[in-house]
């Protein structure tokens, strides 16, 4: 009787060590870029564009020369809220991203869900026509739909930038998010 | 008995003193149910570096300066290992030419084109790319690229965000500590002084980004982890 306590005391000591062990490294995906530490609104000045957009598809593959990986992500733009027109389906081609076994680490490099909505802050494009980020960290505010009111919500923090309540000069509140309807007036606004 | 009063006794306090616990990230997998750091398998890592220019002058002494500080480090080995300087200027023309060799190159792209046609924007200081085996945790090639069209600063310093991409090179992901600082107001408690901040951080300095040039705990903690001295 005595030893099966002890022999149950001792695998539930080397257990609850381990789980402490575990819960003491947190881990997580890569980031490896260095950038300005711009806020939403200095983000919003120095994009070419910025707009609301769906995922509808986000692949990794090889370069022709099979020497770096790429990611594909291509959104159907809902709404243009700076620059011109961008065409009604937009690519983005990011260096980073698996295949197989082989990983190419890129820190900061978004991923994004079919049918997730963001707002993407867009640089000029590049030599090869694609669009580039105007940050990777900060170059994407993610949106969701509030389960209760229906509203879209942005989800990632916003900065530098006083929130409006649309059509109005009133502050919006802050305790449940941003409404999106708000941030796009928002940044309209404070970019006139 | 007494053994186990002992293991007890030592995750009792291992739960009540959170400063045990750091915030540098490591890069990892998770693949076939086994979890991996990702990391070289052999250190040394020897580096080819651009022939070119950085910022219009000789960038080679900035990416030495940067080993140096890695290789300073007492509690983890040497990892920054020889530096052979290409004859040639790295450009987007043929930046895709470069061999992989299972090593390290290091690019000054002094107009940002290179970075451009990888997708990152004008706002990108530097960027440590790895390739690396998900099965293994191996580390197999590295790419740090500079950006050479945005002038070195008091607030955006070269040699600060050389250092900070040879830590990802090595395999550090970016630290949380430093988000909430004397220098951005954010509300928090204990807001750490911006000479504080570590290198791994991923912004740079507004306050004075050559703080950015010497490791911190954080930073030392997270590479003696991956790759201990012995």
């Amino acid at each position: 009787m005595i030893d099966f306590n002890q022999g149950f005391l001792n695998i539930l000591s080397y257990f609850i060590i381990v789980m402490v062990c575990m819960f003491s490294f947190s881990c997580s995906k890569s980031y490896a870029t260095r950038e300005f530490s711009n806020s939403t609104l200095e983000m919003a000045r120095k994009s070419e564009h910025v707009v609301v957009a769906k995922c509808i598809s986000s692949k990794s593959s090889w370069d022709e020369k099979h020497k770096f990986i790429f990611t594909y992500t291509t959104f159907s733009v809902e709404e243009v809220v700076k620059g011109e027109t961008v065409g009604d389906d937009i690519t983005l081609r990011i260096i980073g991203g698996q295949v197989g076994d082989t990983r190419v680490d890129v820190p900061d490099k978004p991923e994004f869900l079919q049918e997730e909505e963001v707002i993407l802050f867009l640089g000029p494009k590049n030599p090869d026509g694609y669009p580039t980020l105007s940050s990777l960290e900060k170059g994407v505010l993610r949106l969701k739909v509030d389960e209760v009111s229906g509203e879209k919500i942005v989800t990632t923090p916003v900065t530098g930038i006083k929130i409006l309540i649309k059509d109005t000069e009133n502050p919006a509140p802050s305790e449940n998010g941003v409404l999106l309807e708000d941030l796009i007036y928002s940044i309209k606004k404070s970019l006139q | 008995m007494k053994r186990n009063t002992t293991i007890l006794t030592l995750v009792f306090l291992c739960t009540c003193f959170p400063g045990f616990v750091f915030a540098y990230h490591i890069l990892n997998s998770s693949s076939g149910g086994r979890f991996v750091f990702i990391k070289w398998k052999n250190t040394p890592i020897d580096f080819r570096v651009d022939g070119g220019t950085l910022e219009g002058k000789d960038g080679i002494v900035v990416v030495e300066d940067a080993c140096d500080e890695w290789n300073r480090v007492p509690t983890a080995r040497t990892l920054c290992g020889s530096l052979t300087v290409l004859p040639m200027d790295i450009t987007a023309a043929n930046f895709d030419t470069l061999p992989l060799l299972n090593d390290g190159i290091i690019i000054f792209d002094e107009t940002g084109g290179i970075l451009s046609s990888l997708g990152l924007s004008a706002n990108t200081l530097g960027i440590g790319i790895t390739l690396s085996n998900t099965a293994t945790g191996e580390i197999t090639d590295a790419l740090i690229i500079l950006n050479g069209s945005i002038p070195s600063s008091k607030t955006t310093d070269l040699l600060s965000t050389t250092v900070h991409e040879f830590g990802h090179v090595w395999g550090l992901a970016h630290t949380a500590i430093g988000g909430i600082n004397t220098a951005n107001n954010t509300p928090g408690l204990d807001p750490i002084d911006p000479s504080a901040i570590p290198t791994m951080f991923p912004f740079n300095n507004p306050i004075d980004d050559t703080f950015g040039r010497t490791l911190e705990d954080d930073d030392i903690a997270g590479i003696s982890l991956l790759y201990p001295q012995n």
